[in-house]
């Protein structure tokens, strides 16, 4: 018969892989936040048009399609001045909302991370319900901004359910 | 999964956060399997086992829709 004390180490090995290999230190949650929120705030001036002129850089851009004289000329690669405001908040809403997905509680043990994966699957189904709905009933560029959304929905429906399942159980 | 936690815990005088403590989980990941909401991996329930000086089959038991 196995030991208890070999059995518990097989699973304690399995479990810390498990943890270590997927998440970050619960240090990186309020950078996170911040940039989450940073990111939705940015969001509000890239919908009212706002292009801060020192954001104005020159980009590398790839399958570039343009349209010079009523003739459509494709380039794979160009570079070009562009105002990169769309860039830093789209990355900022990813990173943020990353940050807030992967890092750790302060108290982190093997329901939390039931909890977020439960949260992380319940967040892809609504993620995926709302996009459909917004395929089949928003056109031209109006979806531009469904897709400008879309980049941290995900992460904000996350963010939402675990901070609302934690705070039910901490009441508990 | 019925469980017998909560009753060998009190027998034994032991508070939730003690016993949290001891198999370095939270209080309220003891408080969800003591009401059956979570149901603990093989290792918290081995720890579980040792720390309340009881078999896992003393602590656990499947019901019959298991």
């Amino acid at each position: 018969m196995v030991e208890m004390s070999s059995l518990l180490y097989i699973c304690k090995a399995h479990l810390t892989i498990m943890e270590t290999k997927f998440l970050i230190s619960h240090k990186f949650r309020a950078l996170g936040a911040i940039l989450f929120s940073l990111g939705i705030l940015g969001t509000s001036l890239v919908i009212s048009d706002l292009e801060p002129e020192f954001l104005d850089a020159d980009v590398i851009m790839l399958f570039v399609d343009d349209e010079v004289f009523g003739k459509e000329e494709f380039k794979l690669i160009d570079v070009r001045e562009e105002n990169i405001l769309n860039e830093l908040v789209g990355i900022s809403v990813i990173l943020g909302g990353l940050l807030l997905l992967l890092a750790r509680r302060k108290h982190e043990d093997e329901m939390m991370i039931k909890l977020r994966l439960e949260s992380i699957l319940w967040a892809a189904k609504i993620n995926a319900v709302l996009l459909i709905i917004s395929l089949l009933f928003i056109y031209s560029l109006s979806f531009y901004f469904v897709m400008l959304f879309n980049l941290g929905v995900l992460y904000g429906l996350f963010a939402l359910r675990f901070e609302w399942v934690v705070s039910r159980l901490n009441r508990e | 999964m019925k469980n017998q936690v909560k009753i060998v815990r009190i027998e034994k005088g032991i508070t939730q956060g003690d016993l949290a403590e001891k198999i370095s989980v939270s209080r309220q990941t003891i408080h969800a399997i003591e009401s059956g909401k979570y149901v603990p991996s093989t290792l918290l329930a081995l720890k579980l086992s040792d720390v309340l000086d009881k078999t896992v089959e003393d602590l656990f038991e499947l019901e019959e829709n298991d």
